[in-house]
């Protein structure tokens, strides 16, 4: 499911959020790795640029985030309305490998879909409970959360 | 040759056009997904829950959901009428539906839904405190005390009238409809009994006065073969 075959997954990742409608509760997709970035973790040594920093330049071939959400989609057999991009948010991150940018997307079905991702290891989270992660996606969280509760 | 993309519901084949929703293209072919927020004279709200639907064990609106070739939608299964029921319930018991005394009996989808379901509730609504009725227009009810909060009064107003007379205030629990006026009442409002945003309420929440009762429980009596099993106070 997580696989690493996503053609763009070296210059653009997501992260993958669910909030209830009614109590608004927000919770976080976290792999197996204990990474919130889907569809693999960032590499050890990236760091979160701010938006000063960003580079457009090197971000390689520029994807639509709702092109990475369908290929996503696609792969797990869903539909891909199931995940909707949240557009005010972009972020960049600074890895060894060149720029990878970071979009999020929210997931529109009614609970969080914890069957999908149990069998490899994936978890939905609170923000609280994803304290100690790498430094560089504690920063996009903190950013994410920001974005969703406007 | 029909070149209509497909997908399935509980199996069956339904054709759908592009941009369509999956409760959009079920409705075309035929198949009854109850719904209460959806109106197609309106972008898809998605607030009720009711159309509830399940695509690879996700729970999705079928309002909200774009039809996609080769999709596999579960509608009808002992899990989601169970939850769907659950659902009702829980909006009956939210309100005081009840519906002899309500002018838009008959022309009620929550009704309609409650009767398709044999859904009714316990639930003594003479206890509940509801947010204030607004009776204040000469035309215009607001029975806040019916309102599902299902938001299509807020949408009609805005694209269909032009007006922009509602918006939800509070959260949770607490939250109601409000009113944009300087009073917050709907006298000192540009509403008029005519607006689409009265006409699209799928309950009776926000009714015409002087409303002609659009069907009466004598008149359900003339539907022979249809045991609906109504009560004779249907207080769902
Ligand atoms: S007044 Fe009617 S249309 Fe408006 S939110 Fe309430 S139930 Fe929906
Ligand atoms: S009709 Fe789909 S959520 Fe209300």
């Amino acid at each position: 499911m997580n696989n690493a075959e996503h053609g763009w997954a070296d210059t653009a990742r997501l992260i993958l959020y669910h909030s209830q409608s009614t109590s608004a509760r927000t919770l976080f997709l976290r792999h197996d790795s204990g990474s919130v970035i889907t569809p693999k973790p960032l590499p050890p040594l990236s760091t979160m640029l701010d938006e000063e920093e960003f580079n457009l330049a090197e971000c390689g071939v520029f994807l639509h985030p709702a092109t990475l959400i369908r290929d996503y989609c696609l792969d797990l057999g869903l539909p891909s309305s199931l995940l909707q991009v949240e557009g005010e948010f972009h972020g960049q991150v600074d890895a060894p490998g060149g720029i990878i940018s970071i979009y999020l997307a929210r997931f529109t079905c009614i609970d969080p879909p914890r069957q999908l991702f149990a069998d490899q290891g994936g978890k939905f989270c609170a923000i609280t409970e994803l304290r100690g992660g790498h430094p560089a996606e504690m920063a996009l969280l903190q950013r994410a959360y920001q974005t969703i509760m406007g | 040759m029909d070149t209509h993309p497909s997908f399935l519901i509980d199996g069956q084949e339904v054709a759908f056009q592009a941009g369509q929703t999956v409760l959009q293209a079920a409705l075309a072919a035929g198949l009854n997904i109850p719904h209460l927020c959806f109106n197609p004279e309106l972008e898809p709200i998605g607030s009720c829950r009711l159309c509830l639907v399940e695509v690879a064990g996700c729970k999705l609106s079928a309002c909200t959901l774009l039809a996609e070739e080769g999709l596999a939608v579960q509608h009808d299964t002992p899990r989601l009428r169970q939850l769907r029921m659950a659902l009702l319930t829980f909006l009956l018991e939210q309100g005081k539906h009840t519906c002899i005394r309500c002018e838009r009996t008959g022309d009620c989808r929550l009704q309609d839904a409650a009767i398709a379901f044999d859904a009714r509730t316990e639930a003594d609504s003479a206890s509940q405190v509801f947010p204030p009725n607004d009776d204040s227009h000469p035309e215009v009810s607001l029975n806040r005390d019916r309102c599902i909060l299902c938001g299509i009064c807020i949408q009609a107003s805005r694209k269909l009238d032009g007006k922009n007379l509602f918006t939800f205030a509070g959260k949770g629990g607490d939250m109601m409809l409000t009113v944009e006026s300087p009073s917050g009442l709907l006298k000192d409002s540009a509403i008029s009994a005519d607006d689409h945003a009265v006409r699209l309420c799928p309950v009776g929440a926000l009714t015409r006065k002087h409303h002609p009762v659009q069907a009466s429980f004598s008149s359900f009596d003339g539907f022979e073969g249809m045991d609906w099993g109504m009560p004779t106070e249907f207080s769902v």
